[in-house]
């Protein structure tokens, strides 16, 4: 047989079918009364036996067990209790990054989604509402007494910016270490930082390229300090040049001068705007 | 070489002018096609026939012969958020042309039953402008010369049926979900998973206008039909070897269509009546069940009927 277009782990083994939950009848009916700020077990939970919620849909395929559901939340519980993460406990703002980090490596590790399931609202939505009710609460409290966590529900739903959803994707895109293990001296990146790349779908859909754009920003400035600036500038002039450029048909070395050459660009671009901004106060 | 910031040069605006051309296949199934694999297991072959004219492509481009070119093939499946360049091979610019023919990898079919586009991109690795004082010629590395694509779906056309696999595409506004636990007791009537069968979503490319504000009941009896009817067909093409399944689909679907007599059902000049009466001829009042022996046996005809009628309707729509 000829050899494959896609690395094997692209397109699944042998992965398993998740259950779906539609995201409107979680935040017009089940988050009716909780705003979606949830720290305990709902009824609507998954159990052994029971998917949970009624209106829970199983898609076709070879289906997950609900006892193999209730495994997974353990394990990745489990995963986070080691790092000194405990349900629905404040994390400290310097632990965040962290938390999103061993999150989605135990995802990844433990998730064996379907390819096709990968993209899917509901699913996202019933792993987070039914299996991980607690995260998006415990990720994004509320700020004060009586005010939202999840404003708009984007960290309970399956959309772009779901608690499990982001970072399983960046897990699983990068690696468990953001691709630190290459770059030992380098912040690893940050959540606005990774929200730029990954929210731009045709960079963040591009396995080979974002990995290297990732490379390009830690060979560069592999410190914090005001590089989310540069980096959304970096995304954005990619991003405009993929039409005319083919980034990947480029040699290693070629393709890495080519990004340095916008990297420099963007930090010159970032500085200028920081610099209208301190004239501009 | 210029760098990557300046990316403004000379590109052929038509592909005939520089005889570029791409055809594909998967397996033996020339693409774009309607003929759907039969098979979301497995991988099939995926090979591409090119033909450039290398010497016009230059010519146009003002590069000299001595420019490295290479040809890259590059895949993009929206539904399963992908994108790659799956090929690379360098071009001879000696050659006056430059011709490939050949298996260039294995596809999932899962990648092609979501839909792909395959774009064919010339891009030049090391461009030797042949006048240098031009500022539109391209002078740096990775630059696209020029591109042709194929996609394996066609939704911007209207002859594919609005549903969509089960991808749970963003772009999904409605879907029909069958209660299977109509005794309440908890346990799912329907064991067993119908893939595409028990989930189908519109493509609101084609149909958002049926569900946007102020859309009318009309519109959603019509997409409730639309879906019974590729409810129908995917479960015979899927499950027809099913009787049980077929009849508790019937039933399901039965319940769907009984929700109360729409006033648009007499209106001749609606869609909704074109519709439905397309699919009550189609299925001369015989259930399901009775209709999955002709389904079986020419599946795909079925499948292709199906979306020439709802093309006929969208055309009734699209003129109202």
């Amino acid at each position: 047989m000829t050899d494959p277009l896609f690395p094997r782990h692209v397109v699944g083994a042998d992965p398993k079918v998740f259950p779906a939950l539609s995201k409107s009848y979680v935040t017009k009916v089940l988050f009716k009364t909780s705003g979606g700020v949830v720290t305990s077990r709902p009824t609507y939970a998954v159990t052994s036996t029971q998917y949970g919620d009624s209106r829970v849909v199983r898609p076709a395929g070879t289906l997950v067990s609900p006892q193999r559901l209730v495994e997974l939340r353990e394990t990745v519980l489990d995963d986070l209790a080691k790092e000194g993460f405990v349900p629905t406990s404040a994390i400290q703002g310097r632990d965040v990054a962290k938390w999103d980090r061993v999150l989605g490596a135990s995802l990844v590790a433990n998730l064996d989604i379907a390819p096709y399931q990968r993209q899917s609202e509901d699913v996202w939505t019933y792993l987070t509402v039914c299996a991980f009710w607690e995260f998006p609460t415990w990720r994004f409290p509320p700020r004060s007494s009586g005010q939202k966590g999840d404003k708009d529900f984007s960290r309970s739903v399956g959309v772009p910016r779901n608690v499990l959803r982001k970072c399983w994707l960046r897990a699983w895109t990068l690696g468990p270490d953001l691709l630190t293990n290459e770059f030992p001296t380098a912040a690893p990146l940050g959540e606005d930082e990774l929200v730029n790349l990954f929210e731009r779908t045709v960079l963040g859909n591009n396995e080979d390229l974002v990995k290297d754009l990732v490379r390009t920003i830690y060979r560069n400035q592999p410190r914090q300090t005001g590089r989310s600036e540069v980096i959304r500038e970096f995304a954005k002039l990619v991003l405009r040049r993929t039409p005319s450029i083919a980034f990947l048909a480029l040699s290693e070395v070629d393709r890495a001068a080519a990004l340095d050459v916008l990297f420099t660009r963007a930090s010159r671009l970032a500085n200028r705007e920081r610099e209208d901004a301190g004239r501009s106060r | 070489m210029k760098s990557p910031v300046s990316p403004a040069f000379y590109a052929p605006r038509d592909n005939s002018m520089i005889g570029f051309t791409l055809n594909a296949k998967v397996g033996d199934i020339e693409i774009p096609s309607e003929v759907l694999l039969d098979s979301f297991e497995g991988e099939s072959e995926l090979s591409v026939n090119v033909q450039l004219n290398t010497d016009a492509l230059l010519e146009r481009c003002h590069l000299t012969a001595d420019s490295k070119l290479s040809l890259v093939v590059h895949l993009e499946c929206d539904k399963l958020a992908i994108q790659r360049q799956v090929f690379q091979r360098n071009i001879d610019t000696r050659r006056a042309r430059f011709t490939l023919s050949e298996v260039i990898g294995a596809i999932p079919n899962l990648v092609y039953l979501s839909g792909f586009t395959l774009e064919g991109r010339v891009v030049a690795l090391k461009p030797v402008p042949d006048d240098g004082d031009d500022p539109l010629i391209c002078g740096f590395a990775g630059a696209i010369l020029a591109r042709n694509s194929i996609s394996a779906y066609r939704q911007d056309q209207a002859n594919i049926l609005p549903i969509e696999w089960v991808t749970f595409a963003d772009n999904r506004m409605w879907q029909v979900e069958f209660d299977f636990d109509a005794d309440g007791d908890g346990v799912y009537d329907l064991e067993v998973p119908l893939y595409a069968a028990v989930r189908l979503a519109l493509d609101t490319r084609y149909f958002s206008h049926c569900f946007g504000p102020g859309a009318l009941g009309e519109t959603r009896a019509l997409a409730i039909a639309l879906l019974g009817a590729a409810l129908c067909t995917e479960v015979l093409l899927y499950c027809g070897e099913r009787p049980e399944l077929v009849d508790q689909l019937q039933s399901a679907f039965q319940q769907l269509n009984d929700r109360g007599r729409p006033s648009w059902i007499d209106d001749t000049s609606s869609l909704g009546y074109h519709l439905l009466t397309w699919f009550s001829k189609s299925t001369d009042g015989r259930p399901f069940k009775t209709l999955s022996a002709d389904f079986t046996d020419s599946a795909v005809d079925s499948l292709s009927r199906l979306r020439a009628d709802f093309a006929s309707a969208a055309a009734i729509r699209g003129n109202r």
